[in-house]
C-alpha cells in the first residue's frame, strides 16, 4: 500500500484509517505507523519530484520523509533478521521452562535407609 | 596378637617441621602402648647410627625402613635387619637424590637402588595424603600387601571391600620431647614370633588384621590411657556435667576430620529466627541456581536497561516538528539555509554483526571434521568456499562502505554546524529511524519474557531425605518482596507501583541509586523456595530443625568420625526414634559415631554397638573424669583403670532419671494399659 503520494501536487500521507492527509499534518504517531509499515515491507513509497510538488514545504517534508524511509526500507531484511533475533535462545528457554531440575531428582531419603 | 607401628619418624628432614628427637618418649610410648614391632621411617633418609641405638633401647622389634618421595606419594619401604650397612648405602642414594622438598626419585630409580622389591615390605600411602597414584601405583602394585589410611573409617572401608588392598592404621608420629599424647593410630596383626616375613604374610590376609587386640575390628582405640570405641556406633551416657562433653572434645582432638555437631547446633532461639535460619541455609545452596536460570534475563535487561523509549519518543517528535517549521519557512530561506547540504540527513551506519555471524556460520559448516561426509552429501565444500569468500568481501565492502560514510557524515555535520550559526532558519533534527524501532521492538520482547516469567511456575524440585525443596517463580506481590531479592535497603515502592509494566519498572530501578545495575535483573520476577514435608504440605518449625539435622547429618559422610551432641535437645521423640535413629544407625554402618544422649529413645532404642558411660570423681581434691565402656550386653562396664560400673544401673540413671522413677513410671504404664 502507499503511504507516501503525490496528489495534485500535493504531498499526502497515508494513516492507520486508512485516509490520506496532506504531509504537512504528520505527526509523531503517524510517523511512528508509517515507520512499522516500512519494515514489515507493506509500504509503498512514491518517488520524490520537486517539480510535482507545487508548493516549497511540501517540497521540503516530502524529500526528508523520502530519504528517510527510503533508507530504512534498504535496511528492512537487516531488521527483521535482527528483530527474529532478539533474546530468543532465551525466550525460548523461559517459554518452555517446565521444570528443569525435576528430572534429575534423586531420591536420597531411600540412601539413608528407614529405621 | 602383635601390635605393630610401622610408620615413625626419629629424624627432622627437609619435609618436617623441626623437631627434637627423644630416645626416652619412644621408650615409653612403645612400652606404655605395648608395641610389638616399629619400623624407623625417616623421609629419604636412614640413619643407621641412631637406628642401633633405637634397636638397643627399646624391648620391641625394631625394623629399619624410609619413607620415600615418588612423583606421585610416599612409600613406606622396610627391610628386615640382616644387612643394615648395605640398607644405609641404598637409602644414602635416595638422600642423594632427594634433597629439597620438592624432589623425588621415580620408579624406575627405585628398582635401581633396591633391586629386588620383594625382599622388602613396601607399603604406600593408599588412603592418605600423599597418595600413591597413576603409574607409580600400577608400576609397583605386584609389591603392595597393604596399604596405609589414617582413620579408623577408612580402615574399615577398605576391609570390607575384597578389590582393596589390605589397610594398615599406622601413627606416622614424631618421637620428639613435647609429643603431646601418645599416638592411638595401630595395627593389630594375628602372628607368633615378629619377624619382617611374618608381618608379610599376616599383611597379605585380611582375616589377620585388626584395629584391637582382643575386639578384632568391633573397636579401635582412641585415648592414649588406652580407651577403645567402637567403630559403628557409640552412645555417650552420664549425668550432668559428668565429663560427657569433656571426653567428646578429646576425641575431637584425636582425629583429623571431625564433623562435631554440638548440642543445639540445629535449633534456633525462637520460630523467626529458625525460618530465617533455615531459609538461609537452603538458599545459599541453591543460589547458585538461581543464578543459571535468571542469567539470560540478566543479559536481556542489561541491554534493554540502555534503551530510552521516553528519549526516542522526543527525538522523533522533534524531527517532525523542525521538519515542519523548516517547511513552513521554506519560501524565506536565505542563502545559507538554501544550501542543499543545510537539510541534508547523516547516513545510517549499520553494524555488520549479522553478516560476521553468518560468515562464522558457514566457516564453522566447511570446517567441521566430525560431520564432513554428511556436509559434502548435501553441499559442494567449493560452493562453500567461494559463499565464504563472497560474503567476506562484502563484508569487506560493507566496512569500507561504513567508512566511507562516517567520514561524509563528519563533513556534513561540519558543514550543517557552519550554515547554521549563519541562518535563522530552522534546522531539522534528525534521527535514527531503525534504531528506534529495535528499540520498541527490544521493550516489547522484554515485557513478553518478564510476563511470562512471572506466571506461577514449577522450575525445579529436589529430593532431599525424604522433604521436596521446590523452587517456584511468579510476580512479587509488593515491594517488601521485592526488597528480599538481594536483601537491599533501596525503597522499591516506586518501582512496585509500576511493576505491572516490566519497562516502566527498570526505569525506576535505573534512578535508584541503591541499586546496582548488576542486581536489576532479580527485580521483575520472584524465585520463591519452599520445603514440603513427605505429606507435600509445608514443614513446620520443628520439620524445619529436622531437615538441617538431615543435611547436618548427611554432610558427615566427607569426616573420618561424627560426634553428636544430644540431638534430642532438638527434637521430639517421634522424629528421633522414626527418622533421626536410623539415619545415624546407617552412618554408623561407614563410619565411627559417638552420641551424647541422655534419652532413652537414642540412648536405648537406637541399638548401639558400645555403651561409653562417663562419671566425674573428686577424689583427694582432685577432679577425674573416668569413662566406663562395654558393649550393651555387658553386665558391667569397665574403665582402663580396671574400675567397673554395673551397666543396667547406668541406663537406668542416665536415661530413666534412675531406678526408682523408671519403677514408677512403669506401674503408671501398666495401671492405664487397656
Amino acid at each position: 500500500m502507499k503511504v507516501l503520494k503525490i496528489e495534485n501536487n500535493n504531498g499526502k500521507f497515508l494513516d492507520e484509517k486508512n485516509a490520506f492527509h496532506s504531509i504537512d499534518k504528520l505527526t509523531k504517531g503517524n510517523l511512528m505507523w508509517i515507520v512499522e509499515r516500512v519494515l514489515d515491507g507493506t509500504a509503498e513509497i512514491e518517488e520524490y519530484d520537486e517539480s510535482k510538488l507545487a508548493n516549497q514545504a511540501h517540497q521540503v517534508i516530502y524529500k526528508s520523509l523520502y530519504d528517510n524511509l527510503s533508507s530504512l526500507g534498504a535496511r528492512k531484511d537487516e531488521f527483521v533478521d535482527k528483530s527474529a533475533r532478539l533474546y530468543l535462545e532465551h525466550y525460548e528457554r523461559y517459554m518452555d521452562d517446565t521444570s528443569q531440575g525435576a528430572g534429575e531428582v534423586e531420591d536420597e531419603a531411600n540412601s539413608t535407609g528407614e529405621p | 596378637m602383635k601390635k605393630i607401628d610401622l610408620h615413625i619418624h626419629t629424624v627432622a628432614t627437609v619435609s618436617d617441621s623441626a623437631f627434637e628427637f627423644s630416645l626416652e618418649v619412644f621408650k615409653n610410648y612403645v612400652s606404655q602402648s605395648q608395641i610389638d614391632a616399629v619400623a624407623i621411617t625417616n623421609h629419604n633418609h636412614f640413619d643407621l647410627s641412631q637406628f642401633r641405638e633405637i634397636q638397643d633401647a627399646l624391648s620391641a622389634k625394631v625394623f629399619p625402613g624410609i619413607e620415600i618421595d615418588l612423583p606421585s606419594g610416599h612409600l613406606l619401604l622396610i627391610s628386615d635387619d640382616s644387612d643394615l650397612a648395605g640398607f644405609e648405602a641404598k637409602c644414602l642414594s635416595v638422600s642423594q637424590r632427594i634433597t629439597t622438598a620438592n624432589d623425588s626419585i621415580t620408579t624406575a630409580d627405585l628398582r635401581a637402588i633396591f633391586g629386588d622389591l620383594s625382599e622388602y615390605l613396601l607399603i604406600p600411602h593408599y588412603e592418605k595424603a600423599p597418595a600413591v597414584r597413576g603409574n607409580d601405583f600400577t608400576d609397583l602394585e605386584q609389591y603392595f600387601l597393604a596399604g596405609e589410611v589414617n582413620s579408623a573409617k577408612k580402615f574399615m572401608r577398605l576391609m570390607k571391600d575384597s578389590d582393596k588392598l589390605c589397610p594398615v592404621l599406622f601413627s606416622d608420629s614424631r618421637m620428639k620431647v613435647d609429643i603431646g599424647g601418645w599416638p592411638t593410630r595401630q595395627t593389630f596383626i594375628d602372628c607368633g614370633e615378629i619377624s619382617l616375613a611374618a608381618i608379610k604374610a599376616c599383611l597379605g590376609d585380611k582375616n589377620k588384621v585388626f584395629l584391637s587386640r582382643e575386639e578384632g575390628n568391633r573397636l579401635f582405640q582412641v585415648l592414649d590411657n588406652g580407651m577403645h570405641i567402637s567403630t559403628g556406633l557409640n552412645v555417650l551416657l552420664g549425668e550432668r556435667s559428668s565429663g560427657k562433653t569433656y571426653t567428646l572434645e578429646r576425641l575431637h582432638e584425636r582425629f583429623d576430620k571431625v564433623k562435631y555437631i554440638e548440642q543445639f547446633a540445629l535449633v534456633q532461639s525462637s520460630d523467626e529466627e529458625d525460618e530465617k535460619g533455615f531459609n538461609t541455609d537452603v538458599q545459599r545452596t541453591r543460589s547458585l541456581f538461581v543464578d543459571k536460570y535468571l542469567a539470560g534475563l540478566r543479559e536481556i535487561v542489561e541491554d534493554v536497561a540502555k534503551v530510552d523509549i521516553e528519549k526516542d519518543d522526543k527525538d522523533i517528535e522533534k524531527f517532525v516538528a523542525t521538519l515542519m517549521k523548516a517547511a513552513d519557512e521554506a519560501d524565506r530561506r536565505d542563502s545559507f539555509s538554501k544550501v542543499k547540504l543545510f537539510d541534508e540527513a547523516e547516513y545510517v551506519i549499520g553494524d555488520n554483526e549479522g553478516l560476521e555471524q553468518l560468515i562464522g556460520s558457514v566457516i564453522h559448516v566447511i570446517e567441521n571434521l566430525e560431520f564432513r561426509p554428511n556436509i559434502e552429501r548435501h553441499v559442494n565444500r567449493d560452493s562453500l568456499k567461494a559463499l565464504a569468500i563472497e560474503l567476506i568481501e562484502t563484508l569487506w565492502d560493507k566496512s569500507l562502505q561504513n567508512q566511507k560514510r562516517s567520514f561524509v557524515n563528519r563533513l556534513v555535520t561540519d558543514v550543517k554546524e557552519l550554515l547554521r550559526r549563519r541562518t535563522s532558519a530552522t534546522h531539522v533534527d534528525h534521527v535514527n529511524l531503525f534504531d528506534i524501532a529495535m528499540n520498541k521492538r527490544k521493550v516489547s520482547r522484554f515485557r513478553e519474557i518478564v510476563q511470562e516469567l512471572r506466571k506461577e511456575k514449577e522450575i525445579f524440585s529436589e529430593t532431599v531425605q525424604g522433604f521436596r525443596i521446590v523452587a517456584t517463580k511468579g510476580a512479587f506481590r509488593n515491594a517488601t518482596e521485592m526488597g528480599k531479592a538481594i536483601k537491599t535497603r533501596a525503597a522499591l515502592s516506586d518501582a512496585f507501583r509500576v511493576y505491572r509494566d516490566p519497562y516502566a519498572c527498570l526505569q525506576m530501578l535505573k534512578g535508584n541509586d541503591r541499586i546496582d545495575e548488576a542486581d536489576m535483573h532479580r527485580f521483575f520476577v520472584k524465585i520463591s523456595y519452599r520445603i514440603l514435608n513427605k505429606d507435600g504440605a509445608e514443614v513446620s518449625g520443628g520439620e524445619r530443625s529436622e531437615f538441617r539435622l538431615l543435611q547436618a547429618i548427611k554432610d558427615s559422610q566427607r569426616f573420618d568420625v561424627l560426634l553428636l551432641d544430644e540431638p534430642e535437645s532438638s527434637f521430639d521423640n517421634k522424629f528421633l526414634n522414626s527418622d533421626v535413629n536410623g539415619i545415624i544407625r546407617s552412618i554408623a554402618d561407614e563410619m565411627p559415631v559417638v552420641v551424647v544422649t541422655h534419652n532413652n529413645n537414642v540412648g536405648a532404642s537406637i541399638r548401639p554397638d558400645y555403651v561409653l558411660y562417663a562419671r566425674k570423681t573428686l577424689e583427694e581434691g582432685e577432679v577425674s573424669y573416668r569413662v566406663f565402656t562395654g558393649y550393651p550386653t555387658d553386665r558391667r562396664l569397665v574403665c582402663v583403670d580396671g574400675t567397673d560400673i554395673a551397666n543396667h544401673e547406668v541406663l537406668l540413671d542416665t536415661l530413666e532419671a534412675g531406678v526408682e522413677a523408671y519403677e514408677d513410671r512403669r506401674s503408671v504404664y501398666e495401671g492405664i494399659k487397656d
